[in-house]
């Protein structure tokens, strides 16, 4: 994977179409991945590799838009209602300890116009957002995390431009590249021992955010089979990126009202001014592979198991600057994540020409070990049960619905490395709904 | 009240723990008891006084494993022995000390306590010492109160038939000598074979007492040079040129003062005598462009004083590495009679040697908070240099009840510690700062007789051949006392290991 040069900006076709795609997702997919990229998708619980044939195929598998002969726009909004509770345990937080997840709705959005280009032949651009994270908590400043993580923000789109191609009837290719942009943010409190009075305070609210969006290459790649008519075949690829991020950190003093120990803590960290802090991020590569099968000529049945390749996300780094001739020490956030498989089965049923059931089940793994699982990011297997119906209310358009009930496995922490241990529990619903227009 | 052996108390170190929940059914709780010294006790910020003994390591684990009933001679604000409230930390620490006035809130319970932690205690205490009298230690009355027409703390103990033990006695047996910079075998320092054969009378005792189960756990000593009391202060000197040199003192108080190597230890109260230019080359001065005035002036290219003098009861401030080495040596020899002496009983042996080396190098992280042994900064010290706060007692006691849940196949629950950690032990309120740090030369004095008590004072005079008498120390108006001033050098001219 290409790494393009620090600082990169988008042109201006795709700031516009962030400014159109803004969200923040919440990660709602093993680690921070995102799976929910079109609602048909969805309603089979993203078990659709192996037979997609709508614009969300740029994600799916680009294959899927060989057979495109239209020209097609798809759009979406998928709607992110996270359920989130902690409970503590000893020696900390404390087993009397409980905090929940701020109330938040997220509703990333993605947009899909794939067009013919010749018999066979298909070009398409799109965005989607293949990662993203949002965790907050109650009473930020309060909260006994706070010294962890007060909120984070990570907000990863994919820009796609792929060919598509079916070289014979049983066998269809696409690929492409992807510029995948992206900006994080920080918040967290930083402690201090005040001497007089022997207790942990806040000394500072820290904040670090990246200089707007950076940018980074990779690709995306395809092949679906149909060695019978009834039996289908994908697997799909979508590169790893390794994101740089250039950008500030500002520790916001927090008076203590001992003035010689504020004036100590003045002493170690340039307070409230800009401090340049450089950092970077490893989104992982992610292999699809499907297999359906169409018992009837109106009922499909679709599993997929793909595989994630977390082990590139091994820690992050925040490397700080100098600022009046103080510099603070690098840190370092282990992460250690690991590679993962999810499996995921979806039923199709067709009711006519234009109307379509949906369901699915999906298993995700996590990648997070147990000593990185924490106030940053709880994450846990989860699983997923999905409906969803598509029907089209006039000609050439068709209208796409589903849910996602996710639940996310409890997942109790005992050797989390910053000794911040208890249990999370975490639902969410994710409904979505989709628009489809042929020209 | 008088308190004496106010630092000797001590011991060391440092660390860690808490225990709690019932394990009912894999250990027996019902009656907790505790031998031990001013670690037991519960002491912190150099006195004795209910806001450290509610979070003693022994009240913690009682809690935690939900015991009935845990009696503590609790002692009422503010506090006996001059409990240390810091002032302010620039440009240096300065410290006020409470009068030493708090009154015993327990002394009328019927049956001896089950915290029988006697701050200065030594093996030899726990065995022989029934009143005051025996040992010139005042709060010997306070904890025993003469119960059954005088009794031993060994003897309170084993009386009480406890189903669970902790024995954590020795730290002053070793504490002392260091304290003091004045590591004598015999004298300050207590002799191996004293020690084995008090010990062994301890266990043997105990475990009769407990009807021969031996439940319980036998706590190691820590090194007591990582604690802050000899840490804090580098013997190093960096000058304002950037020229590395150590300070000056002279062995024994005697001979040319030279400087010390740099492998020395300096002691916390060493800042006394920094402060008014011992130990310092006056070269340095000159360096640093000090004025004619400046008080470090007054007694610089003097040597810090490496061991105590008996006559005035200035302690010594300078471990040279062959003391730091005895010292040392001398835990690693008692460690291994507490391990082989309670593990032949059936106690459970606590390596807090080895956890308190363990939170000396890395600290422990909680919630993204990093507690420390680092003076003042660090969380797990209190403001005496020596004895845990009580966020550094629920450190203690965590890995204690860790041990215990495994040794005994026990369930306890572990403490909170972020309610140590966000609640403190604040003493705060009512009491007006008069007395700051460093000490006027009364106070230097009058801290050092705490520091060096009289019973220390007897193997001294037996040195000189009885012609010294011990008793309450008198200041010698004609030795070099030091005289409080100016820290300003001090903050530019010390390095701390922060």
């Amino acid at each position: 994977m290409r790494r393009m040069s620090r600082g990169l900006h988008a042109g201006a076709v795709l700031t516009v179409l962030s400014l159109l795609l803004w969200a923040t997702p919440s990660a709602r997919a093993a680690g921070f991945s995102i799976f929910e990229q079109g609602s048909r998708a969805t309603g089979m619980a993203g078990a659709v590799t192996a037979s997609i044939n709508d614009g969300s195929a740029m994600f799916y598998n680009p294959a899927g838009l060989a057979d495109n002969k239209q020209f097609t726009a798809m759009g979406g909004i998928t709607f992110l209602i996270p359920d989130q509770e902690f409970t503590g345990a000893n020696p900390y937080p404390g087993s009397s300890y409980t905090v929940n997840g701020k109330s938040m709705i997220f509703f990333p959005m993605n947009l899909y116009l794939a067009m013919p280009v010749g018999e066979g032949m298909n070009l398409s651009f799109g965005s989607w957002f293949p990662f993203g994270l949002t965790t907050a908590w109650e009473n930020p400043d309060q909260y006994y995390g706070r010294f962890i993580s007060k909120r984070a923000e990570l907000r990863h789109f994919a820009f796609g431009l792929q060919f598509s191609m079916r070289v014979n009837e049983w066998f269809s290719f696409g690929l492409g590249p992807e510029l995948r942009v992206s900006d994080v943010k920080l918040f967290q409190g930083y402690p201090a021992l005040n001497p007089y009075t022997n207790r942990v305070v806040e000394v500072a609210h820290v904040q670090v955010v990246s200089d707007g969006m950076e940018a980074a290459l990779s690709f995306g790649a395809g092949i679906q089979f149909k060695p019978t008519k009834k039996l289908h075949i994908g697997f799909a690829y979508h590169g790893s990126v390794d994101q740089d991020y250039t950008g500030e950190a500002i520790f916001f003093s927090r008076p203590t009202g001992y003035a010689d120990f504020d004036a100590r803590v003045a002493g170690l960290a340039p307070l409230d001014k800009p401090i340049p802090v450089e950092t970077a991020i490893q989104f992982p590569a992610t292999w699809m592979t499907g297999i359906a099968y169409d018992f009837t000529d109106c009922f499909r049945v679709e599993f997929n198991a793909n595989y994630m390749q977390w082990d590139i996300f091994k820690e992050t780094i925040l490397k700080f600057g100098t600022v009046d001739g103080k510099t603070l020490p690098t840190k370092v956030i282990p992460q250690n994540y690991e590679n993962v498989w999810s499996y995921r089965v979806g039923l199709n049923y067709k009711l006519g020409e234009t109307t379509e059931f949906m369901a699915g089940y999906v298993y995700d793994q996590t990648p997070q070990p147990d000593e990185t699982t924490g106030p940053l990011l709880p994450d846990a297997n989860r699983a997923g049960y999905t409906l969803g119906a598509s029907f089209s209310p006039f000609k050439n358009v068709y209208t796409d619905l589903s849910v996602m009930a996710l639940f996310f496995h409890e997942r109790t922490t005992t050797t989390n490395d910053n000794n911040f241990n208890g249990t999370y529990k975490t639902f969410v619903w994710i409904p979505t709904i989709g628009l489809r227009m042929n020209f | 009240m008088k308190m004496t052996r106010l630092f000797a108390s001590s011991a060391a170190l440092a660390v860690a723990a808490l225990l709690s929940s019932a394990p009912v059914e894999a250990q027996n709780f019902s009656k907790f008891v505790q031998i031990g010294d001013s670690l037991t006790a519960g002491f912190l910020d150099a006195c004795l006084v209910k806001y450290g003994q509610a979070d003693s390591y022994g009240a913690i684990l009682a809690r935690q494993a939900k015991v009935g009933e845990f009696q503590q001679p609790i002692v009422d604000e503010p506090g006996l022995g001059g409990c240390r409230k810091l002032t302010a930390i620039a440009p240096s620490p300065q410290f006020a000390i409470k009068p030493s006035t708090g009154k015993p809130l327990n002394l009328t319970l019927p049956r001896p306590y089950d915290n029988l932690g006697i701050p200065g205690y030594k093996v030899s205490d726990t065995v022989d010492a029934k009143t005051s009298a025996d040992n010139g230690n005042p709060l010997t009355d306070l904890v025993l109160r003469g119960l059954a027409g005088g009794t031993t703390q060994l003897q309170q103990a084993a009386s009480l038939k406890p189903t669970f033990l902790t024995i954590w006695i020795g730290n002053n047996d070793v504490l002392g000598a260091a304290t003091t910079g004045t590591v004598i075998d015999g004298v300050t320092l207590t002799p191996k074979a004293v020690f084995d054969a008090k010990y062994k009378t301890i266990i043997d005792t105990m475990k009769a007492a407990q009807g021969g189960t031996g439940a319980g756990v036998a706590i190691a000593l820590p090194d007591v040079t990582s604690i802050p009391f000899f840490t804090t202060i580098s013997p190093v000197i960096t000058t304002l040129n950037g020229q590395p040199i150590t300070f000056l003192s002279a062995r024994n108080n005697t001979g040319t003062p030279a400087p010390i190597p740099a492998s020395s230890i300096v002691t916390l109260l060493a800042s006394t005598f920094i402060g008014t230019g011992y130990g310092i080359p006056c070269a340095v001065l000159d360096a640093a462009g000090a004025p004619a005035n400046h008080p470090q002036r007054a007694n610089c290219n003097k040597p810090l004083p490496d061991t105590a003098n008996p006559l005035t009861g200035i302690p010594g401030v300078v471990l040279y590495p062959e003391e730091v080495t005895a010292l040392k040596n001398r835990t690693a020899e008692f460690n291994a009679t507490i391990k082989s002496l309670s593990e032949a009983a059936g106690y459970k042996y606590f390596d807090a040697n080895a956890l308190f080396a363990d939170v000396v190098a890395n600290g422990r992280l909680y919630g993204g908070v990093k507690l420390t042994t680092a003076f003042l900064s660090g969380g797990i010290f209190s403001y005496d240099g020596v004895h845990p706060t009580s966020t550094g007692y629920a450190l203690f006691t965590d890995e204690l009840i860790k041990f215990i849940n495994k040794a005994y196949g026990a369930t306890i629950e572990r403490p909170d510690m972020a309610a140590f950690m966000f609640n403190g032990n604040a003493s705060s309120g009512g009491f007006s700062p008069t007395i700051s740090f460093p000490y006027t030369p009364e106070e230097a004095l009058k801290w050092a007789a705490e520091i060096f008590p009289p019973e220390t004072h007897k193997p001294f005079v037996e040195m000189f051949g009885g012609k010294l008498k011990a008793g309450p120390l008198v200041p010698d108006s004609s030795s070099e006392t030091p005289v409080r001033g100016d820290e300003d050098f001090v903050s530019r001219g010390t390095e701390t290991r922060e």
